[in-house]
C-alpha cells in the first residue's frame, strides 16, 4: 500500500520534472539582436547608428578629424575609452591621417579614398575593412578603433587594444620549492604566449573561439595535432560548439558544461594555474582550454592518477618523487577513511584496539555527551566552518579565525568535555591530509562523511561496501571518453603512476591519451650506464 | 519510465537496509566496561557455585584535568556466584550500569581450591564464546583468585595488566614461558599430557602489593595435583626447548659462581629400551658467561675455565634430574613425552598409551649437558681484596 503510494509520487515528481524540462525546450533562445546593416555612404548616419548600437554608451568616443590636402576629407573615429591605448591611435592613426595629402584630388571615390587611407595613411599591422556595422561594434567592444569616412559605405577596423592588465607573476594556487615561478594571467594572449614558450613546436594547434552570447568571451584550444587523440579533441569540439549560453566568466563555466559528469564528486576536468603544468599536459596528449578573463587552465581529459602527480614530481630525484607521491595515496586513504575507522573501531570493533590504547581512548571518551559519530561529525563540520571561514575572510581577518579555530574548536571542546582528544587528533590528521591531494579535496570531504555514516551504521563491513562502491563508481567514471581510472590499468604504462619511474624509463607518452606520435624518448642510454656513442637521435619527437 | 520507479525505489530501501539492519552490535565505549580480568574460586557454601569475579579497568574522565590521587583503585571487582561462566555474566550484565566486553580480558585467575576440584565443566565458556580468547592467560592463585585480582598494586595499577606485561617480558626468555588458554587446553585435550599454569601470589601489603608467580600448578586431567617451585618451574623451561637470557647459580666446593645462560638448547631423544621401558635422552647446549664469581682460588684461564664448565654442567644436568624426578613422583607427564612419542613411534604408542602412567613413571632420563663458556664477563679472576695495589 504504501509502496504503491511512493511509486505514484515519484512517478508525479518525475513528470512535472519533465514538464518543466520540456518548458525550458519552449522558451525560445534569445533573439539575436543584430540584424544585418550596412555601413552607409553618410557619416552621421553611420556614427548614431553606432551609438545606438551601443545603447548610447558614455565611454564610447567619437573623435572626428578632416585629412587630405587642405583637410576636404572629413572622417571620424570610434572607440570605447579604456579599452584602447590612446598613444596608438595618436601615433598610428591620428597623427598619420593629418599629414596625409591623398594623390587624387577628385571627387572622393569611396573605394580607392578607404583603400589610400589603408595603404598610405596608417601605420598599423592590422587593420580590416568591413562593410556591416555589427562587425564595426564587436571591433569596438574588443577595443579596437573603427574608422568612417565621409562618402564611404566601408569602414576600416584598426587593432588598437590596449587595457590594463595583470603581470605574470607568481600564482597562489600551486606553489612550488623548484620548479618555474610564473603563472598564467587573465590575459589571454599572454597565457597561450606563455604555453607556446615553452613548446616551439610547429605542431601546437592553437584555436579561438568565442562563447557567450552577451559575455562574447574568448576561449582558446590548445594542443599538439600529431599527439593528441582525435576521438577526444572531436568530443571537447563538438561540446563546446553547442554551447549556447550567457556568459563565460571563468574557465568553471565551461568545464562543467562539458564534463562527462558534472554531478560526480570526482573532476574529471583539470585545471591548473601553472604553464609548465599546461605545457606538461598538452605533451601528453591533452588539450588545454584557455578562457579569456582567468587564470585558470582547463586540461581535458584528466584522469585520477593526475591528482597526485604534480610538477615538482618531475623536477626532483626520482625516489624522493616517488615517495611522496606514495605518500599522496596515503594521505588520500587517510583522509576519506580515517574518520570511519575510528568510528568502527570505538562503536564495533572494541576487540582490535591495543588494551593499553583502548584504556586511553576509553578514558577520553569518559563523560562525553553525544555519539562517537556525532561527536567525529561536529569536529569535521567545524573544521570545513574554520576551513571556508579561512578562505573567504580578508587575510588579517583570516589569522583571528585560524586562532579561534584553534584554540575554541581543539583545547576548549576537549577540556569542557564536549569532545574526546582522539576525535581532535583523527579530524586533524584527517583535515591536513585532504591538502595532500588539493585537486581532490573537494570529493574527499563528501566522500568522508559518508564513510563516517556507513561506519557508524556497520562497522568495518561498512566501510568495506563503502571502498568498493567507491572503486566501482571510480571504474565507471570517463572523461571525454577516457576511462578514468586508466593510469592504474597493468596493460598500460605505470612508469608514472603509483610512483614516478626515472624520466628515461618513460620512453611513451601515456598510451591511454596520446595517439599517432607515441614516443617521446629517442634512443638513449639511461643515465645509469655510461654514453657508449651518440647514433641516430631525434626522430621527429 | 518503470524501469527508473524500480531502480530510484530499490535506491530509496538502500538506506533502511543500513539503519534497520545496523545497530545491533554498536556500543559506545562509554556504555562498556573493560575486563581484564576474571577470577574463578570456590563457594564456601556449596559445591555447585563458583564465585565469579570480574576485574575491570576503571574508567576514568580526563576532562576534570588533574591526575587522580592514588586514593582510590583503579579497578573495580564485579562478584557473583553461579553455577556457570556464563549465567554469572549475564547475571553481571543485568546489574551492571554497563555491558562487559570481554575480547581484553588478560588473565583467568583459579582459586587453588577450585583448581583442585576439578575445572572442565566451569571453563567451557572460555572455549565456547565468541568474545573470550584463546591466547588469555591461565594462572592458579595461592589462595583466592579474588585476592589477586583486587589486589592494590605499585607497579600498574590493574593486576591484569601487571600479569600480562609480566608474562610478555618472561616470554622473551623463552617461548614455554607461554602458559594461556590455548596450551592448557590441548594439553587438557590430550590424552596423556599434564596441563600446567603458573601459580601467582599476592605479595607485600596494603596498598604496596606486587605479584609473584611461585612455581607451577600441575594438573592431570582437570584436577590440580602438586606444583613446582619457583626454581623447578626454571629447570622445568629449560628442558622444554630453548631458552634466552637466565641465570643459574652453581655451589662448588672450592667457591660458588652465578652464570648467565646466553643460550640453551634443549633436543630430546626417545628410544624404547630392551626391557620395554622408554629412555630419553635431553642433549643440553648452553652458552653461558660467568656472571658472578667468588673463590676458585688458584685457578688460572684454561684449567679455570674447564673447571667453570663443569660445574656449571653439573648444575645444569642435577636441577633438571631433580625436576623429572618431582614430576614422576606426581606422575604428571609435563614434558609430553607421550606426544613425542605418539609422533616419532605412533606403533608403540599404541600399546604404551593404555598404562601410560605405569610407562611415564619407569622412564629413565638421561641428560647430557655440554656448556660452551666462551668469556668470562669484564674481568677474568674473582675480585680479591688487598692485593691489588701493592706493586705500585
Amino acid at each position: 500500500m504504501i509502496f504503491k503510494f511512493i511509486s505514484r509520487k515519484i512517478k508525479f515528481l518525475l513528470h512535472a520534472a519533465k514538464q518543466k524540462e520540456s518548458d525550458v525546450e519552449k522558451e525560445e533562445p534569445e533573439k539575436k539582436e543584430i540584424t544585418k546593416d550596412s555601413v552607409k555612404k553618410q557619416l552621421s548616419s553611420n556614427v548614431s547608428n553606432l551609438k545606438k548600437r551601443l545603447s548610447n554608451s558614455s565611454d564610447l568616443k567619437i573623435h572626428y578629424f578632416r585629412t587630405g590636402k587642405d583637410g576636404c576629407y572629413t572622417g571620424a573615429l570610434a572607440f570605447i575609452d579604456g579599452l584602447v591605448s590612446n598613444t596608438l591611435i595618436t601615433e598610428s592613426i591620428l597623427r598619420p591621417l593629418t599629414v596625409w595629402e591623398a594623390q587624387s584630388e577628385q571627387e572622393p571615390d569611396e573605394e580607392k579614398l578607404m583603400d589610400g587611407v589603408i595603404e598610405q595613411a596608417l601605420c598599423s599591422g592590422e587593420i580590416e575593412k568591413i562593410l556591416e556595422l555589427p562587425q564595426a561594434v564587436a571591433g569596438c567592444l574588443s577595443g579596437d578603433t573603427v574608422l568612417f569616412m565621409e562618402g564611404c559605405a566601408s569602414a576600416l577596423v584598426i587593432s588598437t587594444k590596449g587595457w590594463d592588465k595583470r603581470s605574470v607573476s607568481e600564482p597562489q594556487s600551486e606553489t612550488v620549492v623548484r620548479g618555474p615561478r610564473e603563472g598564467f594571467t587573465e590575459n589571454l594572449r599572454t597565457n597561450t604566449s606563455l604555453i607556446r614558450r615553452k613548446i616551439k613546436s610547429g605542431k601546437l594547434h592553437v584555436e579561438n573561439m568565442k562563447i557567450g552570447r552577451k559575455t562574447q568571451t574568448d576561449i582558446c584550444l590548445m594542443y599538439l595535432e600529431d599527439v593528441v587523440s582525435s576521438d577526444v579533441i572531436r568530443t571537447v569540439k563538438s561540446r563546446m560548439k553547442q554551447l549556447d549560453v550567457d556568459a563565460i566568466l571563468e574557465s568553471g563555466y565551461i568545464e562543467e558544461y562539458i564534463e562527462d559528469a558534472p554531478l560526480s564528486p570526482f573532476p574529471t576536468v583539470g585545471y591548473t594555474e601553472k604553464p609548465d603544468v599546461a605545457a606538461g599536459k598538452i605533451l601528453e596528449g591533452r588539450i588545454a582550454i584557455i578562457v579569456d578573463g582567468t587564470p585558470f587552465v582547463l586540461t581535458a581529459p584528466m584522469l585520477f592518477v593526475e591528482s597526485f602527480q604534480t610538477t615538482e614530481d618531475y623536477y626532483t630525484r626520482t625516489i624522493y618523487a616517488s615517495l611522496m607521491r606514495v605518500t599522496r595515496f596515503i594521505g588520500y586513504l587517510i583522509t576519506i577513511f580515517a574518520p570511519g575507522i575510528y568510528i568502527s573501531l570505538s562503536d564495533f570493533h572494541q576487540e582490535i584496539i591495543p588494551t593499553t590504547l583502548l584504556f586511553t581512548i576509553a578514558n577520553a571518551r569518559e563523560g562525553t555527551p553525544f555519539p562517537v559519530f556525532v561527536e567525529t561529525l561536529i569536529m569535521v563540520f567545524a573544521f570545513e566552518i574554520i576551513r571556508e571561514a579561512g578562505i573567504r575572510l580578508p587575510r588579517p581577518v583570516g589569522q583571528a579565525i585560524s586562532i579561534v579555530g584553534a584554540l575554541v574548536m581543539g583545547d576548549a571542546a576537549v577540556s569542557a568535555g564536549l569532545v574526546g582528544a582522539p576525535v581532535v587528533i583523527v579530524v586533524a590528521i584527517t583535515a591536513v591530509s585532504a591538502f595532500l591531494v588539493p585537486s581532490q579535496s573537494d570529493s574527499v570531504s563528501m566522500l568522508r562523511v559518508a564513510m563516517m555514516a556507513l561506519a557508524s551504521f556497520t562497522g568495518w563491513y561498512g566501510l568495506a561496501m563503502g571502498s568498493l562502491a567507491i572503486l566501482l563508481y571510480l571504474g565507471s567514471l570517463t572523461s571525454f571518453g577516457v576511462p578514468y581510472f586508466d593510469g592504474f590499468s597493468w596493460n598500460h604504462n605505470l612508469q608514472d603512476s603509483l610512483v614516478r619511474m626515472p624520466l628515461w624509463t618513460m620512453v611513451k607518452r601515456p598510451k591511454y591519451i596520446a595517439e599517432g606520435n607515441i614516443t617521446r624518448i629517442g634512443k638513449i642510454d639511461p643515465p645509469l650506464r655510461p654514453h657508449k656513442k651518440e647514433e641516430g637521435e631525434d626522430e621527429d619527437l | 519510465m518503470k524501469k527508473l520507479v524500480k531502480i530510484v525505489l530499490l535506491l530509496g530501501c538502500f538506506p533502511f537496509l543500513l539503519l534497520l539492519s545496523g545497530c545491533w552490535d554498536n556500543h559506545e565505549l562509554d556504555t562498556l566496561f573493560i575486563v581484564t580480568g576474571i577470577g574463578l574460586d570456590k563457594s564456601e557454601e556449596n559445591n555447585e557455585d563458583m564465585n565469579i569475579a570480574l576485574q575491570i579497568g576503571k574508567p576514568h574522565s580526563e576532562s576534570g584535568g588533574s591526575e587522580e590521587s592514588g586514593a582510590s583503585s583503579a579497578t573495580i571487582i564485579m562478584e557473583t556466584k553461579a553455577k556457570t561462566m556464563l549465567e554469572g555474566l549475564n547475571e553481571l550484565n543485568r546489574n551492571s550500569s554497563r555491558t562487559m566486553l570481554l575480547p581484553h580480558n588478560q588473565v583467568l585467575i583459579l582459586g587453588e581450591d577450585l583448581a583442585k576440584e576439578g575445572i572442565e565443566s566451569r571453563i567451557d565458556w572460555f572455549l565456547r564464546s565468541q568474545e573470550a580468547r584463546l591466547e588469555v592467560l591461565i594462572m592458579v592463585a595461592e589462595g583466592e583468585a579474588k585476592e589477586v585480582l583486587s589486589a592494590q598494586l605499585q607497579q600498574d595499577q590493574i593486576s591484569g595488566m601487571y600479569i600480562s606485561r609480566m608474562m610478555q617480558d618472561l616470554s622473551r626468555i623463552s617461548d614455554n614461558y607461554e602458559f594461556r588458554m590455548f596450551d592448557f587446553m590441548s594439553r587438557l585435550r590430550d590424552e596423556t599430557s599434564s596441563p600446567m599454569a603458573p601459580i601467582i601470589s599476592v605479595t607485600g601489603e596494603d596498598d604496596k602489593k606486587g605479584l609473584k608467580i611461585d612455581g607451577l600448578a600441575v594438573f592431570k586431567n582437570d584436577k590440580m595435583i602438586g606444583q613446582l617451585t619457583a626454581d623447578e618451574m626454571i629447570s622445568y623451561i629449560w628442558s622444554m626447548g630453548s631458552v634466552k637470557r637466565c641465570n643459574i647459580t652453581s655451589e662448588h666446593e672450592k667457591g660458588s659462581a652465578v652464570f648467565n645462560i646466553e643460550k640453551l638448547n634443549t633436543k630430546r631423544k626417545m628410544e624404547i629400551k630392551s626391557d620395554g621401558n622408554l629412555k630419553v635422552v635431553f642433549e643440553v647446549d648452553a652458552n653461558v658467561e660467568i656472571g658472578e664469581l667468588s673463590g676458585f682460588d688458584g685457578l688460572q684461564g684454561q684449567e679455570l675455565a674447564a673447571t667453570l664448565s663443569q660445574v656449571a654442567e653439573d648444575s645444569i644436568q642435577q636441577r633438571m634430574q631433580d625436576t623429572f624426578k618431582k614430576a614422576q613422583s606426581l606422575n604428571a607427564d609435563i614434558y609430553e613425552f607421550g606426544v613425542s612419542m605418539k609422533r616419532r613411534h605412533p606403533d608403540e604408542w599404541e600399546k604404551m598409551k593404555e598404562n601410560w602412567d605405569e610407562v611415564f613413571s619407569h622412564i629413565e632420563l638421561d641428560i647430557q649437558v655440554k656448556v660452551k663458556l666462551p668469556t668470562t664477563g669484564k674481568i677474568v679472576e674473582p675480585l680479591e681484596i688487598g692485593e691489588g695495589n701493592d706493586e705500585n
